[in-house]
């Protein structure tokens, strides 16, 4: 029990509104403006965490996003993982936060697991991979035994099982200018830019101005300007500002991601397009490096006043400071101007400056120059069990002598500052310790990006408002960065003088206190950890990461990168600056998907297609399924009792003897126009399209130009220079985009067919191409009963076959509605497509539906044209026509027109051709398959083997009739697979259609097909026969 | 997210467009069988192989959301700089 609450002060609370909320079973109190890290040390926790590796009690010691260990599992009211108790902020128009802690079993106060701790020594950088991916553990398959066991003990926060009740919200804007940071020098620079009449977005992650000075006393006049610039720049139109809002990301073009989020909850995306930005950041304060700095009571000087200043929180009774910068006074003294003790300022320089050790000794501080921390005494004799607080604090001259005991319960660390230009350093502006200044500074600055205040080198108030206004007009006036750090502006007491020592000392300790002196809290990262990345060789900034995982924890290394490279630089011994910087990616803090995703969730990721009769299939009770490019198309329509078989084969016979309704609208169809519509087609098309009369048309191939078939259709010839293509459903859009691609690419570069060697330019192609799907409801009559509903219905063309034969168009009227019908078939029976406005689809899908009973009409869902198609051999596109298979795999010689000048695929299928029955490539060829059994369907997808001994040199195999084997080298050596397998309810038996090597010369064979079975694959037997089971002739479609 | 200046409908976010890649001429028609014994076969790398280069790239675009063009874009991989946009029609690709 360190903290406590001040009786008065806090600027950023309101006393009057006191907020309850629970953490870990335990009702604690705060204000509205606290947040939760703030409220729990206010009423003397201090363990708040455990850490990712080790169990080890972890307070706050940072209080932005900085902080990486006190990170906390929202269980309400919205829930999430490994949110910052520093991110969470009480407000009481949004009370009943849950928490709990993300680690440590059973609560962060009493974590049974502390004593993997103990074992810190067995677990070093590099252990895990070492350990357990090594020989022993990855043998005989023990690490899937262990891993389970393992990844419970690792790991944070828990994935709530629930959708985010918050509406996550997007929001895109374009400004001029985007200002990051409303410190002084955000204000300075924002407030320039607006009254220049600059189109100005103004985020801060703060609820209110102030950035640093937020942790600082009292500024009268900076705190009395900065209200009125936010009161003017608030009235002006062309600013937007936008408090609680982090800028996250700073991609491509100008493209810059904020995140938004208010105390009550409200949360809002911002996308932003901007040209030009200031980053106006800040600094963030590093940790000292030395032994026990990772104890409960141990944060950043710019917490411990922070705390007071905002909050009115005291992080301790008594409180040593640890330092190797400036900041370390100015935290003791506002320590001692709020009653807190101060037993020493420590710090690792030898001396400081005389100014400031006038002020501590008047101030009667007691300073400790050129000393160091060696340990921290407290906690309990198990350490991972109970809380853990300070009672001591053990220092050292670093030149050596006598080390003393301090009591103190609180140490503050003021380990220097490294400017926050993650923004600069994520797309394309380098960082680079300099080390002459011994700093971080920008190695590089994009056009119109600037940086300015303390993220540029400036640490008093006055200097960063001045860069702040350089920046705007550097910004305004095209000029381009790095500004130089003015050196006038840098001068006088309580500045940043640079670098102290840096943590290189401890590396001369014993190797126990460097396993105890953290760099990075996050994921347990030591002084011996990166001592022993050095000594394997890992020396490169990259490869340190990587090794020791340090800077990969939630926080992302803000506070343990500098520290790293430093640490590598002194076991390296060369300068920092040689060691280098690892790049920082977006975003700058873990986002939830759901706030990026916004509204793309559920449904609306891709919304559903209906045609114009989905809402007929729904209300007969169909089963609807998504059928390529998210059209909802019926299924089957099941009646009581029946099963998805029995509906799919009552569907089949009501075709096979009488007549069905399909609703094919999903259909890929385009209009083809214009006087070099032919060139057009010819080229996509592998059947000849020139030749064809107007009123009929050709199974159509669409070929890549490797000659794998893409996507299937029919082409008709409407008149001269018109033509109607249709493709599959799901290949519409890629077949409307390479359509336009060989019109608009292809075609013009090709001064005779298929030659794009000529530089000579040609005429553009006189074409177009209009993709009509949506325009057309396209019903199908199929069935021997079709042309009878047709004249039921009212049709007025000549439906006799000389007149109307198959694989023809004609334009009529169906049902009183103009209608262009196609004599095409998918099911091989007699069929009629008949495409009407799709505003007229539903009535004359009703006018046949009332017409149908008397001949036996039934409507057929895709399931029924499935086995139809099956029964008849047509490919089906992702079944035969699977990416690889070519028109001569799949036996389509016949639609393809290899004699033609040029098609997309030509010289591919002739290279195929040439090279035919090369036993050294054999090609899989399609077949039909006859089950020998009585097993029922054949799996998609199942292996096809060779009988045993049929092939040269073939593993073993499973067997028809023995023992389910493990899958195993055998598998190798398939041969083919299944492409579909269906119960024909026209033949009464098992059918199947696959892809075989060399299968068209082994028709009348058995091959063996292998099945799941428990335990491993068992085969089964099966007659390679004809991929056409139904109707050979094809007399029923052309009757 | 690109911005890309088309030339018909003006400067638009890439989420509107498709890109397919390197702009490739296509292949020769008259490839119909492999060289004979002894001659590299250049057909497998002309069908598949793309140079990928860290550098200028000039790239195919298809405006699909907008004006369903399909334009040449002139793109550098690293800077993702873009230098040039031209309809495809007019643009020069590479053999």
């Amino acid at each position: 029990m360190s903290g406590w609450r001040l009786p008065r002060g806090g600027r950023e609370i309101d006393r009057a509104r006191p907020v309850s909320f629970e953490f870990e079973g335990r009702t604690f109190e705060g204000f509205h403006g606290d947040t939760v890290a703030s409220a729990l040390l206010g009423q003397g926790l201090t363990t708040l965490g455990r850490s990712f590796k080790r169990h080890r009690p972890r307070g706050v010691m940072g209080l932005g996003w900085e902080d990486p260990c006190a990170l906390m599992q929202v269980l309400a009211p919205d829930p999430a993982p490994n949110v910052p108790a520093t991110q969470l902020r009480l407000a009481d128009d949004r009370p009943g936060f849950r928490l709990d802690g993300v680690k440590g079993w059973p609560s962060t106060q009493s974590d049974l697991l502390g004593w993997i701790d103990h074992a810190h020594g067995l677990l070093p950088a590099g252990f895990y991979y070492k350990t357990f991916m090594g020989p022993f553990f990855t043998r005989r398959g023990a690490w899937h035994r262990y891993e389970p066991w393992i990844r419970r003990l690792a790991g944070l926060g828990r994935l709530p099982a629930t959708a985010s009740p918050v509406a996550m919200q997007r929001q895109y804007a374009h400004a001029d200018v985007l200002v990051v940071g409303a410190g002084p020098a955000g204000t300075a620079a924002a407030q320039h830019l607006a009254q220049q009449g600059c189109r100005l977005f103004w985020v801060d992650d703060g609820p209110a101005p102030g950035g640093r000075l937020r942790d600082a006393a009292d500024d009268p006049e900076t705190q009395a300007w900065m209200r009125d610039v936010t009161t003017e720049l608030d009235a002006l139109p062309h600013v937007t500002r936008c408090p609680n809002t982090l800028a996250l990301s700073r991609l491509d073009h100008g493209f810059v991601l904020c995140w938004e989020r208010q105390d009550d909850g409200f949360e809002r995306l911002w996308r932003l397009r901007v040209p030009k930005i200031i980053l106006a950041t800040g600094a963030i304060e590093r940790p000292m490096v030395f032994p026990d700095n990772d104890r409960p009571g141990v944060m950043l000087s710019g917490a411990v006043r922070g705390l007071l200043h905002r909050h009115a929180v005291a992080a301790a009774h008594r409180l040593v400071v640890v330092g190797e910068d400036d900041a370390a006074l100015d935290c003791a003294l506002d320590a001692r101007a709020h009653g807190i003790d101060v037993a020493a300022w420590v710090d690792t320089r030898a001396t400081v400056h005389p100014d400031l050790q006038r002020q501590a000794a008047d101030a009667g501080i007691r300073l400790l120059a050129g000393h160091g921390v060696t340990g921290i005494e407290g906690g309990t004799r198990w350490g991972g069990v109970g809380a853990a607080g300070i009672r001591a604090v053990q220092v050292r001259p670093l030149q050596g002598g006598p080390a003393q005991r301090l009591d103190a319960d609180g140490v503050a660390m003021a380990g220097g500052w490294t400017p926050a230009l993650a923004l600069l350093n994520q797309l394309d502006g380098a960082l680079r310790w300099d080390d002459d200044v011994g700093r971080l500074r920008p190695g590089n600055l994009p056009a119109g990006l600037h940086v300015a205040g303390q993220a540029n080198g400036h640490w008093r108030t006055e200097a960063c408002r001045a860069d702040g206004e350089a920046a705007a007009r550097a910004v305004l006036g095209d000029i381009p960065g790095p500004r130089a750090v003015d050196p006038q502006l840098t001068i006088g007491p309580s500045i940043d003088p640079g670098p102290g020592p840096g943590p290189a000392w401890v590396l001369k300790e014993n190797p126990g206190l460097q396993q105890r002196a953290f760099v990075d809290w996050g994921h347990d990262v030591t002084v011996a950890d990166v001592a022993l990345a050095h000594r394997e060789g890992y020396e490169a900034v990259e490869h340190l990461k990587r090794y020791t995982t340090l800077g990969m924890a939630v926080d992302q290394g803000k506070t343990s990168q500098v520290n790293g490279l430093r640490l590598m630089a002194a076991l390296r011994g060369c300068p920092p600056g040689e060691v280098g910087v690892s790049r920082l990616r977006p975003p700058l803090v873990p986002v939830p998907l759901g706030t990026l995703a916004g509204e793309d969730a559920s449904d609306l990721i891709r919304p559903a297609r209906e045609t114009p009769l989905t809402a007929w299939h729904q209300a007969q009770g169909a089963v609807m399924y998504e059928s390529g490019a998210n059209w909802r198309r019926p299924g089957y329509y099941p009646r009581p009792g029946e099963t998805l078989t029995d509906a799919a084969q009552r569907e089949v016979r009501a075709v096979r003897q009488a007549v069905g309704l399909y609703d094919s609208s999903p259909l890929g169809k385009f209009e083809v126009s214009g006087p070099d519509a032919v060139p057009l087609l010819e080229a996509v098309c592998a059947c000849r399209v020139g030749d064809l009369a107007i009123g009929r048309g050709r199974y159509a191939l669409m070929l890549r130009e490797d000659g794998r078939l893409f996507d299937d259709g029919v082409v008709f010839r409407l008149g001269a220079q018109r033509f109607w293509l249709t493709g599959t459903a799901g290949q519409a859009d890629a077949l409307h985009a390479w359509l336009e691609q060989v019109r608009q690419w292809h075609l013009p570069r090709m001064d005779r067919p298929g030659d794009a060697t000529s530089p000579t330019p040609v005429p553009p192609l006189r074409a177009f191409v209009s993709a009509v799907g949506a325009q057309w409801a396209t019903l199908v009559v199929c069935g021997p009963r079709s042309r009878e509903l047709l004249r039921l219905v009212g049709c007025d063309l000549d439906l006799e076959r000389a007149a109307f034969p198959f694989m023809a168009v004609r334009e009529g009227r169906v049902a009183g509605v103009p209608a262009r019908v196609f004599r095409v078939s998918f099911t091989g029976e007699l069929s009629y497509e008949i495409n009407v406005a799709a505003s007229q689809g539903r009535a004359v899908w009703e006018a046949l539906w009332t017409a149908g009973p008397s001949l036996g009409l039934q409507a057929v869902g895709s399931e029924a044209n499935h086995v139809m198609r099956i029964e008849k051999g047509f490919i089906s596109l992702a079944h035969e026509a699977d990416g690889a298979a070519t028109p001569l795999d799949l036996g389509l010689h016949w639609a393809v027109a290899l004699d033609k000048p040029f098609f997309f695929g030509q010289a591919a299928l002739r290279r195929q051709q040439a090279r035919a029955k090369d036993p050294a490539h054999p090609r899989p060829e399609w077949v039909g398959l006859q089950a020998l059994d009585d097993e029922g369907p054949f799996e998609e997808g199942a292996q096809l083997l060779a009988e045993p001994g049929a092939v040269a040199g073939q593993a073993r195999g499973p067997s028809t009739s023995g023992a389910p084997l493990p899958a195993g080298p055998w598998l190798h050596h398939a041969e083919g697979f299944v492409t579909a397998s269906v119960f024909s309810p026209t033949l009464g038996r098992v059918i199947g259609l696959a892809l075989l090597e060399n299968g068209r010369s082994r028709l009348g064979q058995t091959v063996r097909v292998t099945t799941q079975v428990a335990g491993g694959l068992r085969a089964r037997q099966a007659r390679v026969c004809e991929p056409v089971f139904h109707d050979p002739r094809g007399e029923a479609m052309r009757g | 997210m690109f911005l890309i200046p088309c030339p018909w409908c003006g400067t638009r976010a890439d989420h509107e467009f498709i890109c397919t890649g390197e702009a490739r001429r296509p292949l020769p028609a008259d490839e119909g069988s492999a060289p004979p014994e002894g001659v590299t076969d250049t057909w497998p790398d002309r069908l598949y192989g793309r140079d990928n280069p860290r550098g200028w790239v000039q790239e195919l675009w298809w405006h699909v959301h907008g004006c369903q063009q399909w334009l040449q874009v002139d793109r550098h991989t690293v800077t993702h700089e873009i230098a040039s946009v031209q309809p495809a029609r007019d643009a020069g690709g590479r053999p």
